[in-house]
């Protein structure tokens, strides 16, 4: 994940907040920490791969915390019905009506956690929350809160008792991320006991700040260059040969959303070609799969950065 | 944002302005006074706007003043076709354009017009110094062009080296389209003429005192190359007009001016020679002698006057070959009219005529006596005494004193007066060999006149009395004749050696533009291409297409291969510059590579260069990604500042 340019930092100030917050539960990731804050901010879920017991949980725990949202988690089982997610009616005596008592989706935050331990049936009751932001449940349709963010966590499909994700649904998600061993001195401080607990951490952001700053990541100025770039780097996936499908429009339209909220997060009012660089891998990993079965697709991605000269 | 075509420019270049203005300089000399000041004042005011930053006059002036602008040139010229009323319509309304010009795209639009305006001064006047001046003005307008683009700096020199090496590489296509372009056996328009035909010549009637006035221009009257060496001047004598006709004060020409009917033969071998005649308004043609033939589009006059068809308002080369030794007979009309004495004047004259006739009535002594009487009391001189009624007398038995005309005109009146029939000649004598291109120059300063006298056995014989008065002036010419007081300046000047060199060198550059540019007709190109391959010569026409072609090919090729995709970010422009001279020093830059990671392993690489690289793909980075006009200046000069050297101490080291 150190492999891409480091860019200058100048983040914005209540996301430096956070930023340095969340730096202190998640140590040594701020890489990963800022992606996902870039993905929150270009309304985008966030699907974080790898092995149990590398921080998962905490990194999605300090991102709920300290964004000050309404938060509710989900722990994924192979038992999990779609109404433990969604919410069910029941029928009430005193005023003679079905009242509906809505599940745990209906949060800002939703962390899902070990996604992939539920079976297909559980997993698909996500898919509609998750893109449209609503939930139809016989027959009404009910709004999700805004901003609604879902962050799942998974273990790596090489783990016993797993269901993996189908395309569709991983398709729907905007980044994914791993975090990895962390690295010695990292590791030094969290034996040392230095880290905090994330739920200790307090919000450094509202609700409000969240969606302005989102509104203000739509206006980052995306030139036809860079269109051109995205055009390139998406067409060479399709036609490499090296992939079983290309990239689809969704994931562009996500990879310039992505692209955009990296560059907002750096200070700046319009993308450079290090911005889509900085988020391809992550955007593009997961919907990429290898037609050779070698290379997992986050090194295919990088093998697409290498290969797509910027116009 | 991108800038577009139509967009203001931040900080107006002035430089623009001064192209039209130069383009236009050279018509004031073919434009009413009036027009050239409307011109001037129009110019003027667009140029104070400019300076203080006014807005230009709105659309309804504007309008106006075009429509103005072509009323005005209608009632002043007529229609507006052609040289003589298009060319000031198009001056004018240059003019009236610049106080449209407010956006890059009018400015390039009134640039381009004055290269057109520029151009048709060579309808008016195709010299090589006003070569040269439009040829300057072509690249000023080009660096002018170059200039009204958004990286484009206030220093024109950048500019000016720009456009020098876009006229450079046009050159190879402007020779290939000179030389093969097909040529028309006639302009397709009206090309110079009158204005600078015939200020000063010969004339058809002789007066004393004519040729000494001409003799005092220096103007030059044709040039002569000669096949093999070129004879001695002193035996040159360029034979015009012949006059046959006296009225007791002015020669005039023969009254025959019908193509020469008489025998006449050359002796020994022809002379071959290129003719280049200045215009003048005279059809005149002069050969050395006899014409040993007669080039199309000209006449044989009674005479022995080689006359073209129409007047030489052209510069015109023209191919001769003449016997200077031949054998001219005469008509019986001829040789009346050579008889003819106006009565009642110059008895004196005639009085001694007829007693040489009763002592010896022999033509060859009478000649002979004729020649002797110059040799005694007679000066040569530049400012005669002026003369009465009866000019032979007056010269022969009391003034004496007398150029060439008068020593031509008495002899001959002597002559007749003897009953040897006689007749004036005028023409040029000698010439000069410019050492440069070993041209003869023949000017006016060496008009001349000398008789031609009838006899019997030997036909019309070529005298010369002034040879008799001042031998000098024939074999060293006028100068060396002429007592040095009344050496005209113009010869006088002539005498200084490096001024002689400098016009010398100046003279023979003329020619060989004559010559060789403006002299290139179709007979030409075809014999240069008959001496590339008859073959080719054969489909002159074929292959000119061809070239033309194959050359339009080229050009959309260049501009296919150039502009392919689309147009060109001018950030990319300047970051490709950047980069191209940071690969010279080996630091390339990865296909894949962002301006950022880019300055970081340039920083890495040469932290010497890291500051002036990481500013450069920064304004970069803005300019084509923020598309912010403002980085694009700035990068702009950052690209031009930026001078990578080679790191000074890599490998080896110096001796310290």
């Amino acid at each position: 994940m150190n492999s891409g340019p480091l860019l200058d930092d100048s983040p914005r100030s209540p996301f430096d907040r956070a930023l340095a917050q969340i730096e202190g539960v998640v140590l040594g990731k701020p890489r990963q920490i800022r992606l996902a804050l870039a993905c929150l901010l270009a309304r985008g879920h966030l699907l974080i791969e790898d092995l149990p017991g590398v921080g998962k949980t905490t990194l999605a725990h300090a991102l709920a915390h300290t964004l000050g949202l309404e938060f509710t988690r989900l722990q994924f089982t192979s038992d999990l019905l779609p109404s433990d997610i969604l919410g069910y009616s029941v029928f009430e005596q005193a005023s003679g009506t079905f009242r509906f008592h809505p599940g745990p989706i209906f949060a800002q935050v939703v962390l899902a956690d070990e996604i992939n331990r539920a079976t297909p049936k559980a997993q698909s009751a996500l898919l509609e929350a998750m893109e449209e932001g609503q939930v139809s449940l016989e027959g009404v349709s009910r709004r999700l809160p805004e901003p609604f963010f879902v962050l799942a966590t998974q273990n790596p499909f090489t783990q016993a008792g797993v269901y993996p994700l189908p395309e569709s649904q991983l398709d729907r998600f905007l980044m994914r991320l791993s975090l990895g061993y962390p690295d010695r001195s990292a590791e030094r401080a969290l034996l040392a006991g230095e880290n905090r607990r994330p739920q200790s951490l307090a919000p450094v952001l509202t609700a409000a700040e969240l969606i302005a700053a989102q509104a203000c990541v739509d206006q980052v100025h995306l030139a036809p260059a860079l269109l051109d770039y995205l055009q390139a780097l998406i067409e060479h996936t399709r036609t490499a040969g090296r992939f079983l499908h290309g990239l689809s429009p969704r994931a562009g339209l996500a990879l310039a959303r992505s692209a955009r909220a990296w560059a907002w997060l750096h200070g700046r009012d319009y993308v450079i070609p290090e911005d889509v660089q900085a988020v391809f891998p992550f955007v593009a990993g997961h919907r990429l799969q290898d037609a050779e079965g070698v290379s997992s697709g986050d090194a295919a991605a990088q093998a697409v950065l290498a290969a797509v000269a910027i116009p | 944002m991108l800038l577009k075509a139509g967009a203001k420019p931040p900080r107006p270049p002035l430089f623009w302005l001064l192209p039209p203005l130069l383009a236009g300089l050279p018509h004031a000399a073919h434009l009413p006074l009036w027009l050239s000041g409307v011109c001037v004042l129009l110019w003027l005011w667009r140029l104070i706007l400019a300076l203080t930053g006014r807005p230009l006059p709105g659309p309804w002036v504007r309008i106006g003043l075009a429509l103005v602008a072509v009323a005005v040139v209608v009632a002043q010229f007529g229609l507006f076709i052609g040289r003589n009323g298009g060319v000031p319509l198009l001056v004018l309304l240059l003019y009236v354009k610049l106080l449209e010009a407010d956006t890059w795209r009018h400015q390039r639009f009134a640039l381009l017009l004055s290269f057109f305006v520029a151009s048709s001064v060579f309808l008016h006047d195709q010299s090589l110094l006003m070569s040269v001046y439009l040829f300057a003005v072509a690249w000023l307008t080009t660096a002018a062009l170059a200039q009204l683009q958004p990286l484009a700096g206030a220093d024109i020199r950048p500019h000016l080296l720009t456009a020098g090496r876009l006229l450079l590489a046009g050159v190879p296509l402007a020779l290939a389209l000179f030389l093969f372009f097909p040529r028309l056996p006639a302009p397709l328009w009206l090309l110079p003429s009158g204005e600078q035909a015939g200020r000063t010549g010969l004339s058809d009637t002789l007066q004393p005192g004519d040729i000494s006035r001409l003799i005092l221009s220096d103007a030059i009257a044709f040039r002569a190359h000669f096949e093999g060496a070129a004879p001695e001047p002193a035996t040159l004598y360029w034979r015009g007009p012949v006059l046959a006709r006296f009225d007791g004060r002015t020669w005039r020409a023969m009254a025959d001016q019908t193509e020469m009917q008489v025998r006449a033969s050359g002796q020994g071998t022809a002379l071959r020679y290129v003719l280049t005649l200045e215009p003048q308004e005279r059809p005149w043609l002069f050969t050395l002698g006899l014409p040993a033939t007669i080039p199309p589009e000209t006449r044989l006059l009674a005479g022995m006057q080689l006359v073209s068809r129409s007047p030489v308002t052209q510069r015109r080369r023209i191919e001769l070959a003449s016997h200077p030794q031949y054998r001219l007979g005469a008509s019986t009309q001829e040789l009346a009219e050579a008889l003819v004495l106006p009565p009642g004047y110059n008895p004196a004259t005639r009085a001694l005529a007829q007693s040489w006739r009763q002592t010896d009535g022999h033509p060859h002594r009478l000649l002979q006596r004729g020649l002797d009487l110059f040799r005694r009391g007679f000066g040569y001189t530049l400012n005669p005494p002026p003369l009465g009624v009866h000019s032979v007398d007056d010269f022969l038995f009391s003034t004496r004193r007398g150029f060439c005309e008068h020593y031509a005109s008495a002899f001959v009146f002597l002559m007749r007066a003897a009953g040897v029939p006689a007749r004036v000649v005028t023409g040029y004598l000698g010439g000069e060999i410019n050492p440069v291109d070993g041209h003869l120059v023949v000017r006016q300063s060496d008009a001349h006149a000398w008789a031609e006298v009838w006899l019997p056995d030997a036909g019309w014989a070529q005298v010369d009395p002034t040879a008799s008065v001042a031998p000098a002036r024939v074999e060293r010419g006028l100068a060396a004749a002429l007592p040095g007081a009344e050496i005209p300046p113009v010869i006088a000047r002539l005498h200084r050696p490096w001024l002689r060199e400098l016009r010398q060198t100046w003279e023979a550059l003329n020619n060989g533009w004559n010559q060789w540019v403006l002299g290139y007709n179709l007979e030409r190109q075809l014999r240069l291409l008959t001496g590339l391959s008859p073959r080719l010569a054969a489909h002159a026409w074929h292959f000119s297409i061809a070239v033309a072609l194959a050359g339009l090919a080229v050009m959309a090729g260049l501009a296919w291969v150039g502009g392919r995709g689309r147009i060109r970010d001018p950030a990319v422009r300047l970051y490709d510059r950047f980069t191209a001279r940071l690969s010279r020093l080996g630091i390339e830059r990865k296909a894949s590579e962002g301006p950022q990671s880019f300055a970081g392993r340039l920083a890495q690489a040469r932290p010497d260069l890291a500051k002036a690289g990481s500013e450069i793909c920064a304004l970069y980075a803005r300019a084509r990604y923020a598309q912010d006009p403002a980085a694009l200046h700035a990068l702009a000069r950052a690209v031009r500042r930026f001078r990578p050297q080679r790191r000074v101490g890599t490998g080896m080291l110096g001796p310290w």
